[in-house]
């Protein structure tokens, strides 16, 4: 009972916190376009299978390079399924993307379920060691978590490095979908216990997670912008629940990937299916906002 | 006789009732954090597991096994089984000694007990069932690892980063993250699934 109504209250509170920050509004325009200096970068998901879709989605993504030309990648987890061996990151990883990593296209990996421990060690994974880390580009930081083992060491790091940061733009990324409509898994109620009020806290306008193999562009919740990209390599044909309120576009037909472009206040997005065709598209508009210096 | 046919339904009803009721608070309040003796001597043992394993780490360095090699599995094998061999007379219980052991347990049970069913479906969903795993096994390759819940692994005493706690089956194990390495388990931590 105390617990059911600690949720609300923590609930109530984050909701307060969301509406009185008011950072951004989001709406749905055109995709991203090549036009100004900015953050350009690719979001897959689950990716590592090794398959021939695999290797579709990564030759449309070197082909929309030709569109808007990123800079890295981000990848949601479950990079390399089946165990780590050399074999297997040559199969499912440096094979699939050569195109894109002999052009310089960098690959910032957080871990999945099905991600070894090695993945961490690998240096086409950029995650020097580290379960968790964060990078920045120009006005953007980002923050790879583990959702695999969300301890009370990773929630403080968390808490401390947003707080540091003084980006415009804060954006997580990690496996497991605080909220998601895929019928296998759908919302990790759990981790967005303990991790949503920290994302809300100091701003993150945008979160990007897998684990279920649908793309899905959810409905902001508390302000906060929430993808699901879980279907770069992976597929569940027809998983998302229709009749689920939380989707504002989604799209389980065929493997996607992202692509963002992070100008000044906007960021704009695509959904992009293995045969090139955009299934979703639209434009997040945020106020640069400086998280809180101290706790209270 | 209406009556007593009534007692003979209602009564045990009400009994059930209540003690259902009172697991639910002893759930509730199961989740309270264990004396601090109990796991300062837990710990002690995780630190003396963690010096142990420096030690092996290092000996590997020494002997030319590069932990910044191209593939980080040699490395990883090689600790694992350096570990091993260290730990060859290791058994269950040493690290979950006697007194830690039914405290986690009881945590363990009672903090998913006070979830919601979808809540324990869902997380029992994505342990591996099939396995089981002794002190000083490998994780097996390829095999997906569970998710904690992170609610759980903030009531449970901490762990240095080398360590996790992780679900196999019904049995909560101790793993070595980078060897793939089982430390310790704590078998039936998991009520049947449901």
């Amino acid at each position: 009972m105390s617990r059911t109504v600690c949720r609300h209250f923590l609930c109530a509170v984050t909701l307060v916190a969301g509406v009185l920050a008011g950072r951004y509004t989001q709406s749905v325009s055109a995709g991203p376009t090549a036009a100004t200096a900015s953050v350009r970068f690719a979001v897959i998901g689950d990716s590592g299978t090794g398959a021939t879709e695999q290797y579709d989605v990564a030759a449309a993504m070197a082909a929309s390079r030709g569109r808007l030309p990123f800079e890295f990648v981000i990848m949601l987890g479950d990079n390399v399924y089946g165990g780590w061996s050399r074999k297997a990151v040559a199969d499912k990883f440096e094979r699939p993307y050569k195109p894109l990593l002999d052009a310089g296209v960098q690959f910032y990996a957080s871990l999945g379920n099905h991600d070894a421990s090695e993945e961490r060690s690998y240096g086409g994974f950029h995650m020097n060691e580290q379960r968790y880390y964060r990078f920045t580009r120009s006005n953007v930081d980002f923050f790879a978590l583990d959702s695999n083992y969300m301890d009370g060491s990773q929630l403080a790091w968390l808490e401390q490095q947003l707080q540091a940061s003084r980006a415009s733009w804060k954006i997580a990324f990690f496996h497991h979908p605080l909220y998601s409509s895929g019928e296998r898994h759908g919302s990790e109620k759990d981790l967005r216990h303990v991790l949503e009020p920290i994302l809300i806290r100091y701003g993150v306008q945008v979160v990007f997670s897998g684990h279920d193999h649908v793309y899905e562009r959810v409905k902001p919740q508390h302000g906060i912008s929430y993808f699901v990209c879980g279907s770069s390599g992976e597929l569940r044909r027809g998983n998302l629940d229709k009749r689920s309120d939380l989707t504002a576009a989604g799209f389980d037909q065929d493997r996607t990937f992202m692509l963002i472009d992070v100008a000044d206040d906007t960021l704009q997005f695509q959904a992009i299916s293995r045969t090139n065709q955009v299934v979703d598209a639209g434009q997040i508009t945020g106020t640069p906002r400086v998280s809180p210096s101290a706790s209270p | 006789m209406f009556i007593k046919r009534m007692r003979l339904i209602v009564l045990p009803s009400a009994i059930a009732m209540a003690i259902l009721l009172s697991t639910r608070v002893v759930a509730s309040k199961g989740a309270t954090p264990m004396d601090t003796v109990t796991v300062a001597l837990f710990q002690d043992r995780i630190a003396e597991y963690v010096n142990m394993r420096r030690q092996c780490a290092q000996s590997l360095t020494l002997r030319g096994v590069d932990p910044d090699a191209s593939d980080p599995a040699t490395f990883r094998q090689a600790l694992a089984a350096s570990i091993r061999l260290a730990r060859r007379h290791a058994r269950p219980g040493d690290i979950f000694y006697s007194a830690i052991a039914p405290r986690i347990l009881q945590l363990v049970r009672s903090e998913l007990a006070a979830r919601e069913p979808e809540e324990r479906r869902a997380i029992f969903a994505e342990v591996p069932r099939v396995l089981v795993l002794r002190v000083n096994d490998r994780y097996p390759a390829g095999e997906p690892i569970a998710t904690m819940p992170p609610a759980l692994l903030l009531l449970l005493p901490p762990l240095p980063p080398e360590l996790q706690y992780r679900f196999l089956g019904r049995t909560l194990i101790l793993l070595d993250v980078d060897a793939s390495l089982v430390v310790d388990v704590l078998p039936y931590s998991l009520p049947r699934y449901p």
